[in-house]
């Protein structure tokens, strides 16, 4: 391994050397969920009580310092009686559980260090990783993350949600499309936060060696899913179903979130250029589980404020912008500015990205300074599908997002051609 | 009389001669210090520049720290010509100040000193200058995307009012390094920021009470409920 490896406290490693290896290990990054996490260990011990009875199994919880009762919480949980929960089947023995503080800058990339180490330690050969905050979260979830890695050879599962058209809107105007661009697969969440993958990958994810910057905190997502794709590592989805979260989401701060995912975004692009140069097109991925229709949280979006938002920085930024974007994208959005219902369209959108990366590559500005002056962009992109899908279907919002991603895919050949022509 | 008065005047003359004689030796060594001087700040930048081209063949094209920190400024100059030019300079100045250190004492050299002896604070209060406007660059930059993504209203005006504030403070720095106006400067910065608290103070907490109790209530109640979206 070339990256230096996160340490781990003298508990942890008698707790690695008591149980010695394992077959599938569930990884729960944390940090004060002492409202939530109590359920996702339920779900956990009960999945793999049913799944995987015979498998030898291991819980890790990696901790960021929670000053409430999270890792007391994980400690004494008991699952309660599972042969009522599960019904049909009989409990082998009690999962064992290692509860251990990460170390490193506060973040879930540096929990995730820690899970990836100590599933490298345990000979882990597959392993899966759940959010904290879930409280949608069945027993079936680690099934369909495991199980494909388990017994059908697969070596990265990302989730597939339902999810209302307005939830996860970075994620349907620049991950997933530019994701899908870039590497030729559709992966529908590549930033879903619940993933399964294999104790291989967990040890060649240990060896990335910048630990210190975004991938460290939510770019850990981005980065997980972009490695498998440009490794070409054998890639599959599961279906979820519904994720809701706890209301306290640290996700919802914007700017620093958008910063660390679109800069790990643009960064691996420069680190797998070789991999996605020449791909045109997409294919889709196998789906695991059964897609079914779930009643969603509407959200409720306030449209006035994300135009105001764009308006104002049609009128103050483009200073900035000039630094990274060509007058062609700058007069499209003066013009969506200008407009009754502001209207960014998908070929103005696509040229704003690409030349966004362009200049992230070329160091036009400061990365976080180029990807803060992206957010205002990014709101006046959702006023416009907000606007263009508000009275239609949930259907024809995912059409509206699937001619997005083939804008995009056009779009493709500006990609390589504005990055080859930086710095 | 006649022939005393043309001796006078040869005399005159003869005076006129040693002293500029004597000026000669000084002007000499003062020219060949200042030869030395940018003789030595060519090969410097010569150096310099071959040094920068040399990391950039090894490290590609990828663009320096120093690079992206002229950038981040708003300097669009090549960090190879400002590290060229600085040497350069900076080499001249030493030579000089040299050459006049091997002058002989009196009134030439005492006022030469003066004059070199002042070059250096006048290049620090260029430098201060320099650093103001680019810190200024940053600050305006960062207090306009900050208050624009907030969807404050006077983004624009706040970017660049934190902008002429940064920049006064080191140009009033670089004045005091020159020495210019000291004690005026420190009353002026004194009276001007205490004026500038209580206006805005006043403005804002007593003259527009009603304005202000809505703005923070707006603010808190729109921190509160945002755009309603979930991005991720």
């Amino acid at each position: 391994m070339t990256g230096r490896l996160p340490p781990l406290s003298r508990d942890v490693a008698d707790d690695i050397g008591r149980i010695g290896a394992v077959d599938v290990l569930v990884g729960i990054p944390s940090f004060n969920n002492e409202r939530t996490i109590g359920h996702v260990v339920r779900a956990v011990v009960a999945g793999l009580a049913r799944h995987f009875p015979d498998a030898k199994a291991v819980l890790v919880n990696s901790d960021g310092g929670s000053t409430d009762r999270t890792r007391e919480i994980v400690e004494r949980t008991e699952v309660g009686n599972l042969a009522e929960i599960l019904v049909d089947a009989v409990p082998s023995g009690s999962t064992a559980k290692i509860v251990t503080p990460y170390q490193g800058i506060p973040g879930k990339g540096s929990a995730f260090r820690t899970i990836f180490r100590i599933a490298a330690e345990l000979r882990a050969k597959a392993c899966c990783v759940l959010d904290s905050d879930l409280r949608s979260i069945t027993p079936e979830w680690v099934e369909l993350l495991l199980e494909p890695v388990v017994r059908h050879g697969y070596e990265f599962v990302a989730p597939l949600y339902a999810r209302h058209r307005y939830d996860g809107t970075i994620t349907n105007t620049i991950v997933c499309p530019l994701t899908r661009t870039l590497y030729g697969k559709r992966i529908r969440q590549p930033i879903g936060g619940d993933f399964g993958f294999s104790g291989d990958l967990a040890a060649r994810f240990l060896e990335f060696e910048d630990w210190e910057g975004s991938v460290a905190q939510f770019g850990i997502d981005i980065f997980m899913t972009t490695t498998a794709l440009a490794e070409g590592r054998r890639v599959a989805q599961s279906f979820l179903g519904a994720k809701i979260h706890d209301p306290k989401d640290p996700g919802s701060d914007l700017s620093p979130m958008m910063v660390q995912v679109v800069s790990t975004l643009f960064s691996l692009m420069e680190r797998h250029e070789k991999a996605w140069r020449g791909i045109s097109g997409s294919e889709p991925v196998p789906v695991f589980g059964f897609p079914y229709a779930v009643g969603l949280e509407p959200v409720p979006v306030k449209l006035d404020r994300l135009l105001a938002q764009y308006r104002q920085a049609a009128h103050d930024l483009p200073p900035i912008w000039e630094s990274f974007l060509s007058p062609a994208s700058l007069t499209a959005i003066r013009d969506a500015a200008h407009a009754p219902a502001v209207a960014l369209g998908d070929e103005a959108w696509v040229r704003i990205i690409a030349e966004s990366a362009a200049g992230f590559h070329r160091k036009a500005l400061p990365a976080s300074t180029l990807i803060r002056s992206l957010v205002p962009l990014y709101l006046g992109k959702v006023a416009t599908f907000v606007a263009e899908t508000e009275a239609g279907s949930a259907e024809e919002a995912e059409a509206r997002l699937e001619e997005l991603a083939l804008a995009y895919e056009r779009g493709k050949g500006m990609f390589e051609t504005l990055w080859g022509t930086a710095p | 009389m006649g022939r005393n008065l043309g001796q006078q005047i040869a005399l005159a003359f003869e005076r006129l001669l040693d002293a500029f004689l004597s000026v000669v030796p000084a002007v000499l060594v003062l020219l060949a210090a200042l030869l030395v001087g940018v003789l030595t700040g060519l090969l410097l930048r010569t150096i310099l520049r071959l040094a920068i081209r040399l990391r950039r063949r090894v490290h590609g094209e990828e663009l320096s720290g120093s690079r992206q920190l002229l950038r981040a400024a708003g300097f669009r100059a090549d960090p190879e010509l400002v590290a060229g030019t600085v040497s350069f300079w900076t080499a001249v100045v030493v030579a000089l100040a040299v050459g006049v250190n091997a002058l002989e004492p009196g009134a030439l050299r005492n006022v030469l000193s003066e004059a070199v002896g002042f070059l250096p604070r006048l290049l620090g209060a260029v430098l201060l200058a320099l650093v103001g406007l680019g810190i200024g660059a940053l600050v305006r930059r960062s207090v306009l995307l900050g208050a624009v993504n907030a969807g404050l209203p006077w983004a624009r005006a706040g970017a660049r009012a934190a902008y002429f504030l940064v920049v006064a403070s080191f140009a009033a720095a670089a004045l005091d390094h020159l020495g210019v106006g000291r004690s005026i400067l420190v009353a002026a910065f004194s009276i001007g920021g205490g004026a500038l608290a209580l206006t805005l103070a006043l403005a804002f907490g007593l003259g527009a009470r009603d304005l202000a109790r809505g703005w923070l209530e707006k603010k808190l109640r729109a921190e509160e409920e945002d755009s309603g979206i979930r991005h991720v």
